[in-house]
């Protein structure tokens, strides 16, 4: 789970090839539908979903939870990174916080935060607060220890070289050091992001009222499949949006250091 | 790094273990309620641990470990053998990872009410969820392992004439540790798919022990579970790096961590 995460994520060309991958798979949908008379409850025909969405869209639910969970995906992806970018840059700094916060970190690490959203259920209902928590909460661990790592590993080679042209304190800092580190603390975002909608639609099925994961599990819970396939269609849009904006980002402020691909 | 200096930093790790228990004694002090617990302190929960261990939390962690396991498993073996035909045939390459380019945007975890209504409220509404969040990531990785051997590893085994199982060995070999990277990424993510998909549509599980817990309003229980599930995770993380190190003692990786 070190340098290699960023494999993970979906990369520009990955977009592209994603909308071929759409629609060959719609292409295989829209022939299972039509060939094997499958009922709507298990798998509905395209044009099914198609009008589930534009029904949703034109009646204002949609808007709205689209709106609740982007409001969460801020607020926690917010909170939990900056809560990361500082105990990061904190632990790279002292001895005595890294000290401090490794054995936290450690143990909190395994502490799903997924398994927290019954508790924060009971603690904060059925509010924003407690899936800001969780969405914050699944944030923080990998923006701390890319941050953390990203500073500490910077290539000896590159401070030596600052140390005998007599860069020192805050400029040694932000000239060299920052740059050096900021591939890997941008990719913590990136995975950082990733997780924090996954965990928003994930927070979201238990205990909530609006937003798109309380969208899918409601439409499920009436057997409307067309609402929960046009609810997920909307999520993935939404994060290969996000994915999209955090690439440009990357090779606006990175271009020493982007492209990835599997 | 001189001796004193290395005994105050341990004492420093010692002083934040101590914060994290002390911490919890504090809140659970302060946000007591009379009517309902719900911050127990350690002692609380560790009782109410007990009670469970005797009742049904078994029964639970069985329960959660048979889907984790069982999805793990056949998600795993799926995305290897993908990975294996995406990584050397052009023609899966061209179809396939535009497919599971499309599908990775949508999060395995998005799929939890589509499993609910495609296989009920069974084993298999879990285990399809860990079976979609391993294949994803060991599909990534083997593909990924498997384009980067040396042509000259495979002009080798071509050269020596290998029967065509001792070639895929060798493409397999090659590509392991990016393989065991993805394999072990996908054991730890399918403890958050689990325990989501329980909540969701569970009788048993600690996904489902947690859900109770959280209907009856007891704080303690629902700790419990994350404390077997965070118990859980690290010990198949452990054995994950223990069998790794033991069956593939020549991958660098395993030398050092």
């Amino acid at each position: 789970m070190k340098y290699r995460l960023r494999s993970l994520l979906p990369s520009v060309g990955g977009s592209a090839s994603a909308i071929l991958g759409f629609i060959i798979l719609l292409a295989v949908w829209w022939t299972i539908t039509a060939l094997f008379q499958v009922r709507a409850v298990i798998l509905p025909t395209p044009p099914a979903v198609w009008h589930a969405l534009m029904m949703m869209a034109a009646d204002g639910s949609l808007r709205q939870d689209i709106a609740t969970s982007l409001v969460e995906l801020f607020w926690g992806f917010g909170i939990g990174t900056m809560a990361g970018l500082v105990c990061g840059g904190a632990m790279a700094q002292w001895r005595w916080v890294d000290a401090f916060l490794e054995p936290v970190i450690e143990t909190f690490r395994f502490i799903l935060p997924f398994s927290l959203v019954p508790l924060v259920v009971v603690w904060f209902g059925v509010s924003l607060t407690g899936k800001i928590f969780v969405v914050a909460y699944a944030c923080y661990f990998v923006v701390v220890i890319n941050t953390a790592a990203a500073l500490r590993d910077v290539d000896p080679y590159i401070l030596k070289a600052a140390a005998m042209l007599g860069v020192t304190g805050w400029r040694r800092m932000l000239g060299v050091v920052f740059p050096a580190a900021l591939p890997r603390i941008l990719t913590g975002l990136q995975v950082a992001l990733a997780y924090a909608w996954v965990s928003v639609i994930a927070a979201e099925y238990i205990g909530s009222m609006a937003g798109l994961g309380y969208l899918i599990t409601n439409a499920q819970s009436g057997l409307d499949t067309a609402q929960v396939i046009a609810g997920m269609v909307v999520i993935g849009a939404i994060g290969l949006i996000f994915s999209q904006i955090v690439m440009l980002v990357r090779r606006l402020t990175v271009p020493y250091a982007s492209g990835s691909s599997w | 790094m001189t001796g004193p200096a290395r005994a105050s930093l341990f004492g420093v790790r010692l002083a934040s273990v101590g914060f994290m228990l002390g911490g919890w004694v504090v809140l659970s002090w302060l946000l007591q309620t009379p009517k309902l617990d719900l911050f127990p302190s350690p002692w609380r929960a560790a009782m109410r641990g007990f009670e469970l261990a005797h009742s049904e939390l078994g029964r639970d962690t069985l329960a959660s470990l048979e889907e984790a396991a069982g999805g793990w498993l056949i998600g795993s073996l799926l995305g290897i053998a993908l990975g294996l035909i995406i990584g050397r045939f052009a023609l899966a390459r061209l179809l396939l990872r535009p497919v599971i380019d499309f599908l990775r945007f949508i999060s395995p975890l998005a799929w939890v009410p589509l499993a609910i209504l495609w296989f009920g409220i069974g084993y298999w509404s879990k285990a399809s969820i860990i079976v979609l969040i391993s294949l994803f990531t060991v599909v990534v990785n083997t593909v990924h392992g498997v384009s980067a051997i040396e042509r000259e590893v495979v002009k080798a085994s071509q050269s020596l004439h290998l029967h065509w199982w001792q070639r895929l060995e060798v493409v397999l070999m090659s590509a392991m540790p990016d393989i065991l990277l993805g394999l072990r990424y996908s054991l730890g993510a399918s403890w958050g798919g689990v325990v989501i998909a329980e909540l969701v549509a569970g009788e048993v599980g600690i996904g489902a022990l947690e859900s109770y817990g959280g209907q009856a309003f007891d704080v303690a229980q629902i700790m419990v579970g994350m404390v077997v599930l965070a118990a859980l995770g690290y010990l198949a993380n452990f054995a994950f790096m223990q069998g790794q190190r033991r069956l593939f003692p020549w991958i660098v990786s395993n030398r050092r961590t």
